[in-house]
């Protein structure tokens, strides 16, 4: 079973794929389910189709699937005792192009097998109306609920696994006159219902009667059935209200007070200045972007790669940027590549020793497995000096002038350069109860330089405000002391 | 139409315990014999950013509760509190905690303003600074745990004080049992917190 959770509206994701396309490429089944609990029950039986069918099984929940609780009712454990075995079959196992050719039309001779398996988790729901809708995922909640709302009787198909059968499709289709197709992402069953409604006319994302974009909410599919057959329920928010929340500042994501990345972005802009190109990955640091120090984000380990492509078509100062964790999941392939053809950049790896943004997860460095257990970790430093890069230098990211010192080395220094900035995250330091609480405090001289200052502004640090006249350090400060390293003009001071 | 029991939503900035506050609420409830559904929203920081749950108690249907129909938001950090009020039905009830979370970078309203536009947009706004209250109960983190008692006022979940009992460290069990009564008798109006010491006093 393969899981993979999509994000309709980006909540923390750098796109809006949508993985059903990916079943129906590899001609897998594609289960979606619409609660946790169908998620929990929807597992189970992946397993047993994934037998059944000897093929992968997609299980692929959304963001309000996946980042949501709720009462689940169990139904008995699962647990398999039978130990792998693996039955020696070329034709099966070793895919050159005589077996392939064979393993295709095998693929194809099993599609229809699935329609007809999958079909018993869908629901058809027919009622005594030219109106019908065919939805999906977290969106057949959300349209149980909105006809709910709007007393409105429609006949309902829910898919909730694909391949998708045709005959429900055409059963609902010669039972109405208009069809509204309500799904997040792309247009998968839309197109579908497409192929087979004749003279039926369908509205949904390609007819702009559901938002193609971002995630779908119950008032969104009200406006996208009052929009259909005329019939509104429309949520009237107080223009009060609205005109209200207008005066709320934006609440952007910023990294924790005493986070060592900040320590980090703030040497790399001395050292390297705005000119060079700041290449990003992955990880709490994309938050540096705020600091200037990240100028793109694309996927996991793309600093290093699409570092090496810049240092190869352009002269510009190249700065990579990766976890600790991110480096060792897809980052070492692109550094070997960026040794062997010549790159030069400088990598700096801000090895918190942990997957920070998702929660504090080890990885291999850490010497910790997945399931807590101690294991042999993987030695960073030993492994970047087998690659052969050409300089490589530890420092620590709260001793400015000591980054400093190894950044600007690496900045005249030819080839690939790699600096790691080792210093534990804040939160597991809390966690481990190992932070050494040593407050800053501003001085009173803070207010003869203020007008003019603000240097400690540029640190984007959550602890430091400011009144009318002089800076402000909050209750939240841990003591990093790196605001107090920056100070030209010494006005904060350990308290 | 109303379409589940209870439907509630509580936010606040990362690190305040938002989503600590909605899991108990929900164990509760499923302890009640409700069925419960959930959903958060808290982006890609660890700590510092804004984060959304709703918790809908008694509901068969998605997590995310449709705009106007919430039956209690409450708002652990003021500025956040006004920002998910579209949520609330007008006949929906606000908590919300008159401490806020500034930062340098935001260009904050004075608290006053953000507590006006609730009061002249919703029906009953319950404001009060229950990061004093916290402290009071012994901890700055029982903010959350005070505010839940409020909340547990508008409900008949019984179990509410166990469960969080149950889920906070062992040794700020005290912290947070006082947390939750100061809370609760917030909603009952026998305690008043002068504006001028900003301290909590029996009436």
């Amino acid at each position: 079973m393969l899981v993979v959770a999509d994000d309709p509206g980006c909540f923390s994701s750098q796109n809006e794929q949508d993985s059903r396309r990916y079943a129906q490429f590899a001609k897998i089944p594609c289960l979606d389910p619409s609660t946790p609990q169908e998620a929990y029950d929807f597992a189970k039986y992946a397993f047993a189709l994934s037998e059944l069918f000897e093929i992968p099984v997609m299980l692929r929940p959304t963001t309000r699937v996946s980042h949501a609780r709720a009462s689940v009712t169990l139904s008995g454990s699962y647990s398999d005792q039978r130990s792998a075995h693996f039955e020696k079959d070329p034709r099966r196992w070793v895919m050159v192009p005589t077996h392939a050719r064979q393993r295709h039309v095998e693929l194809n001779r099993i599609q229809p097998l699935l329609r007809a398996e999958l079909v018993s988790l869908n629901s058809l729901t027919l009622k005594r109306s030219h109106f019908g809708v065919v939805t999906a995922g977290v969106a057949a909640k959300y349209v149980e609920e909105a006809l709910k709302k709007l007393r409105l009787e429609a006949s309902v198909l829910r898919i909730a696994a694909y391949p998708t059968n045709h005959d429900q499709i055409a059963t609902l289709v010669s039972n109405s006159r208009q069809l509204l197709v309500v799904e997040e992402l792309e247009p998968v069953i839309e197109e579908q219902v497409n192929a087979l409604a004749g003279t039926v006319e369908v509205c949904g994302k390609l007819t702009g009667h559901v938002q193609r974009e971002g995630e779908l909410t119950v008032d969104t599919v009200l406006s996208s059935i009052g929009q259909t057959v005329g019939r509104f329920a429309i949520a009237d928010v107080p223009a009060a209200l609205i005109a209200a929340e207008h005066t709320l500042p934006p609440r952007p994501p910023v990294l924790c007070a005493g986070c060592p990345h900040r320590a980090t972005f703030y040497a790399l802009k001395k050292v390297f200045a705005k000119e060079a190109i700041y290449v990003g990955d992955i990880g709490c640091y994309t938050l540096g972007v705020s600091q200037g120090t990240i100028d793109t984000t694309l996927c996991m380990g793309a600093s290093i790669s699409m570092g090496s492509g810049f240092s190869a078509a352009c002269d510009k100062q190249i700065v990579s940027v990766i976890g600790d964790s991110t480096f060792i999941h897809t980052g070492v392939p692109g550094l070997i590549n960026a040794v062997y053809n010549g790159a030069r950049l400088t990598l700096v790896i801000m090895d918190n020793g942990t997957t920070a943004m998702t929660g504090h997860q080890p990885h291999p460095c850490t010497g910790v497995t997945a399931t807590g257990a101690c294991t042999v970790p993987t030695p960073m430093e030993d492994l970047i000096k087998a690659i052969g890069v050409q300089g490589l230098y530890v420092v620590d990211p709260y001793n400015l002038f000591e980054t400093e010192d190894a950044l600007t080395k690496a900045k005249n220094s030819d080839g690939v350069q790699v600096v790691i900035a080792r210093r534990p995250c804040i939160i597991s330091t809390k966690k481990a109860g190992t932070l050494a609480k040593a407050k800053k405090c501003v001085t009173a001289t803070c207010q003869n330089y203020f007008a003019s200052c603000k240097l400690c502004s540029t640190l984007f640090c959550p602890a430091i405000s400011y009144s009318e006249t002089s800076a402000l350090i909050a209750e939240d400060c841990v003591g990093c002391g790196v605001c107090e390293q920056i100070c030209e003009f010494d006005a904060i001071k350990t308290a | 139409m109303k379409t589940t029991k209870f439907d509630c939503i509580i936010v606040g900035v990362g690190g305040q315990g938002s989503i600590f506050a909605s899991r108990v609420l929900g164990e509760a409830a499923v302890r009640e014999g409700y069925d419960v559904i959930s959903a958060e929203t808290h982006g890609m920081a660890q700590r510092g950013g804004t984060v959304e749950v709703h918790v809908r108690i008694g509901s068969s249907f998605g997590p995310l509760i449709p705009l106007r129909s919430a039956d209690a938001l409450v708002g652990i950090e003021p500025a956040e509190c006004l920002r998910f009020a579209r949520y609330l039905s007008p006949k929906g009830t606000v908590i919300i905690n008159t401490a806020p979370v500034t930062a340098a970078s935001l260009d904050y309203p004075p608290v006053e303003n953000l507590v006006k536009a609730l009061r002249d947009t919703c029906e009953r706004v319950i404001a009060y600074d229950a990061a004093q209250l916290a402290l009071d109960a012994g901890h700055p983190q029982t903010l959350n745990v005070v505010m839940l008692g409020t909340l547990s006022r508008m409900l008949p979940l019984t179990a509410l004080e166990d469960v969080v009992a149950e889920h906070v460290p062992r040794k700020a069990l005290d912290a947070n049992i006082r947390a939750f009564k100061l809370g609760q008798r917030i909603f009952d109006g026998d305690l008043v917190i002068s504006t001028r010491t900003g301290l909590a006093s029996s009436r």
